[in-house]
């Protein structure tokens, strides 16, 4: 494990959650705007301030941001028949766990602790940390909407976390280590492991579709059926921290795919390199977002049976043939596996 | 022996010295008058042995004269335009009926809305709870001794209250205690739908085990105010009941009118009328093929839904000059002629709409998820759509061939003017009820085209002439888009209504749902409601006296269980 000298860990660690934020914003945006343009809508239309035009353009890029600006800025009520205690720490813990995940995703090569040996077990559990927040709050929130979407939430986390783990260990696995870093140089070496193990790519892109309650799987919030499940109740700056937990958990699952079966942006070596990397880690990232919005727009919403039935099917089974083509490249080739 | 000769005979059999004379109006429509003591046999024999139905009942007031209580039945579905009214006169002072609701299902809704809006109290009736009313009305309203203050100042309990204390009636059987943990309110005000409907679902975890539904949010009155107004003016007045339907409800509120005068309208007026209808039918089935899609979660099916509708809503703009609300119906014929230049302008609309609609049909057939959650889901049977008296797309969609337009023809629909199929599955599920109204849109752009050529060849008079009523009552029906939409108007001889009763379409489905809501989860039942097309305007349009017992009564008021509810 290499260790970055102290201010560089201290910058790296301060601007890490910011970034993912801000990329965030830029995803959330793609999400909406994609989403809107299939159902020929114009999408978010709002103008950048003139002052940040030069930089961003006409693109109303911000108009995620400014909702989540907006709810900061609203009062917060708590229900007087919630468990406050749960209901009030519940988003925060969500964001804390967040924040604390990005410093362990590499970004395009720079991280704070993404060569720490176990970054990968740490990040998700950090990333499962988030629903079982959403189903604290739910549940502490004393609304009958609110504790059916807890439900919900729960159900649906224990079908979607089976293969997303199982298809990041195939990769894992594969790579021998256990470091995202190492995961990473192990593809610059090599292939991206979308190409040497496309079953676990599928796997966790569809889990990753459940994790980020995309449409066929937006079961916990379905707003017809139960408001909006266990956010219900939340308003105000809650509400608003909701929001940016939702932000930033869109890059997280962007970032980690990204960088487990795409290289993570690092391709080429030479002096232009690190910034052409960063421009292919986002690009990589939106393309990511692009296909989740793609499936959220063309699909109505599953019950939470059939949700928790196809995730034991398709994407179980794949994440399954994942693990096996995972052993049996190392079988076959194992002067490809071990070192270079 | 035909059918009209065997209900008259079993009648006079059933009836005996009680049978006080009948008479034959409008083509097919036989009028009974009786006593009040065969009530129960009567309905038995009708709905059970001679498989009619019972569409409505009326209650006409005639001061001291006492009050007429009409049972609409109907055998349309079986022979063309047969009807059978039995009219029964209850004196004034002491307004009493047994009730039908055992015998015939359809008549608790009926018989529940008279008993809050007029005098008449029907005995034994087994759900004798407020169905417009708000819950904590006091328990009758007497006929003429109603006083306002009296009763907004009464602190006692309400009658709710009292039942609940007695032990007799608690809603859907659940003890303030257990409702806690197993009943969940959809509505008034829920995403579910813009409209404010109350559910109450009694549930185990997600599954529903029991539900009730509360209408009466949206009282506007209507009724009364048709007994203001003159004929002519009336049909504006019906425009105004719904906001989708509302060339049906001038139809039917016109095929009455015009029956009362005997007033023949012309052709080209007939193929207009037909025209609005058919298109009005179309943006109606293309906006609930958006909402349904809104409740399984679908949102860009109801994006491209509504937008498909756009060139409906412009073909309608371009005849009659408003998206909404047409005025095009008067009495006797037509407002406005449509003329030949905007003719081809309206059938190229058509054809997006024709190739559109069946993008979205396919879209909606071959997609994996919507079908699953459409598959197996608010399972209605043919016998009790029958007993519970279904009506319209429901109805179809449990394999019941029943429509307004095939067996009571009227405008141009008959088989003299069109061609044209009903169109019925047997699915008895949404599945079946989305395809039944996929399917007729296809056929009703099939009818537009149709009278689209007809105008092109007819000419002549738009309007026949308006003469006084010369008939004492006469019923109206059309074939609204969420099914049969029925008027009853009674005349005095002067150029006002003596007194006009509707029975819309969603009155009748809507009394079914909590039915079919039984044994599937909180997931479903949106679109369970969905799928009967519920529209609450129309359901809401009675007269009630809008200022229910404010701060006063205590216990149940919405927001009471809500509160209740809540405490953990």
């Amino acid at each position: 494990m290499e260790i970055y000298p102290l201010i560089e860990t201290a910058t790296l660690m301060i601007s890490a959650p910011v970034i993912a934020f801000l990329l965030g914003v830029a995803y959330c945006y793609e999400v909406r705007k994609v989403f809107a343009r299939l159902q020929s809508r114009k999408g978010p239309w709002f103008i950048v301030p003139s002052a940040l035009r030069p930089m961003l353009g006409f693109s109303r890029m911000l108009q995620p941001l400014y909702d989540i600006l907006k709810l900061l800025y609203k009062e917060t009520l708590v229900p007087t028949s919630a468990n406050k205690q749960l209901f009030k720490i519940a988003p925060y813990l969500a964001l804390i766990s967040l924040v604390i995940a990005t410093w362990f995703i590499p970004f395009a090569g720079y991280s704070s602790f993404g060569a720490f040996e176990f970054s990968l077990v740490v990040i998700l559990y950090l990333i499962l940390a988030v629903p079982m927040t959403f189903v604290v709050g739910g549940a502490g929130s004393s609304s009958p909407w609110g504790v059916l979407g807890a439900r919900r939430e729960a159900e649906l986390m224990l079908a979607y976390e089976v293969p997303l783990v199982i298809g990041i260990f195939a990769a894992a696995i594969m790579a021998n280590s256990l470091s995202l870093a190492e995961i990473v140089n192990f593809q610059k070496q090599r292939l991206p492991f979308i190409f040497l193990n496309p079953f676990a790519a599928i796997a966790v892109f569809l889990a990753f579709v459940g994790k980020l309650h995309m449409k066929p799987f937006d079961i916990p919030e379905a707003d017809v059926e139960i408001v909006a499940g266990p956010i219900t109740e939340y308003s105000g700056k809650l509400l608003g921290i909701v929001e940016i937990v939702r932000t930033i958990l869109i890059f997280v699952c962007a970032a980690l795919f990204t960088n487990v079966f795409l290289q993570g942006g690092l391709v080429f070596s030479g002096s232009l390199s690190p910034l052409f990397s960063v421009v292919l880690f986002i690009v990589q990232g939106s393309l990511i977002t692009f296909f989740i919005s793609l499936v959220h727009a063309m699909n109505p919403r599953y019950r939470i049976d059939q949700a928790f039935g196809w995730y034991a099917r398709i994407p179980l089974a794949t994440s399954l043939i994942a693990l096996a083509w995972a052993y049996a490249i190392k079988f076959m080739f194992p002067t490809l596996m071990i070192g270079v | 022996m035909t059918l009209a000769e065997r209900v008259m005979n079993d009648l006079r059999r059933l009836l005996g010295a009680d049978y006080l004379g009948d008479a034959w109006k409008q083509e097919k429509h036989l009028y009974i008058r009786t006593s009040s003591n065969h009530v129960e046999e009567v309905a038995e024999h009708i709905t059970k042995r001679l498989d009619g139905r019972l569409i409505h009942l009326s209650a006409v007031d005639y001061g001291w004269d006492g009050i007429d209580v009409v049972y609409h039945y109907a055998f349309d579905h079986i022979e063309r335009h047969f009807h059978v009214n039995v009219k029964v006169r209850v004196p004034a002072d002491r307004p009493e009926l047994p009730s039908v609701t055992a015998a015939a299902p359809q008549a608790s809704w009926s018989e529940r809305e008279m008993m809050d809006m007029t005098a008449v109290r029907f005995t034994s009736h087994p759900d004798p709870r407020h169905l417009w009313l708000p819950s904590e009305w006091p328990e009758t309203v007497e006929s003429g001794k109603f006083d306002e203050k009296e009763v907004l100042g009464r602190t006692d309990k309400t009658p709710e209250v009292l039942r609940r204390e007695r032990g007799e009636w608690i809603p859907l059987a659940i003890t303030p205690k257990a409702a806690e943990a197993s009943l969940i309110l959809l509505g008034p005000y829920h995403p579910l739908l813009i409209e404010s409907a109350y559910f109450r679902l009694k549930v185990d975890g997600e599954d529903v085990v029991d539900a009730d539904i509360k209408v009466g949010w949206n009282h506007r009155g209507i009724m009364k105010l048709f007994e203001s107004r003159s004929y002519s003016r009336g049909a504006f007045l019906a425009e105004k009941i719904c906001g989708i339907c509302n060339v049906c409800h001038t139809t039917a509120y016109l095929n009455a009118v015009e029956t009362l005068m005997q007033v023949e309208v012309p052709e080209r007026a007939r193929y207009i009328r037909t025209l609005m209808a058919e298109l009005e039918r179309i943006h109606s089935h293309l906006l609930w093929l958006g909402v349904a899609g809104d409740l399984i979660g679908f949102k860009t099916l109801f994006m491209l839904a509504w937008r498909t509708r756009e060139h409906v809503l412009d073909a309608l703009e371009l005849i009659s000059g408003s998206r909404r609300s047409h005025d095009m119906n008067l009495v006797g014929g037509v407002r406005t002629d449509i003329p030949e230049e905007i003719v081809p302008k309206i059938e190229e609309r058509l054809k997006i709409v024709k190739s559109e609609t069946r993008k979205l049909i396919d879209i909606v057939h071959d997609h994996p998820v919507a079908r699953k959650r459409l598959d197996d889901i608010g399972v209605l049977d043919t016998d009790t759509a029958k007993s519970a008296g279904a009506v319209g797309p429901t109805a179809r969609g449990s394999d019941w061939k029943i429509d307004v337009r095939w067996s009571d023809p009227y405008a141009a629909y008959g088989t003299e003017y069109l061609t044209w199929d009903v169109v019925v599955e047997g699915g008895k599920d949404a599945w079946a009820r989305t395809l039944v109204r996929l399917r007729e849109l296809l056929v009703s752009v099939d009818l537009c085209k149709q009278c689209l050529d007809a105008l092109k060849r007819t000419g002549g008079l738009l309007q026949a002439e308006v003469r006084e009523p010369n008939l004492e009552e006469a019923i109206g029906k059309a074939e609204a888009p969420r099914g049969e939409l029925f008027y009853y108007i009674v005349s005095d001889g002067t150029n006002i209504p003596y007194s006009v009763r509707i029975r819309t379409p969603s009155y009748r489905n809507n009394a079914i749902l909590p039915h079919m809501l039984k044994g599937y989860t909180i997931a479903d039942a949106p679109i369970i409601i969905g799928s009967i097309d519920p529209c609450y305007s129309c359901t809401d349009r009675k007269v009630v006296v809008e200022e229910a017992a404010t701060g006063k009564t205590q216990l149940l008021t919405v927001g009471n269980i809500h509160r209740k509810y809540r405490k953990r």
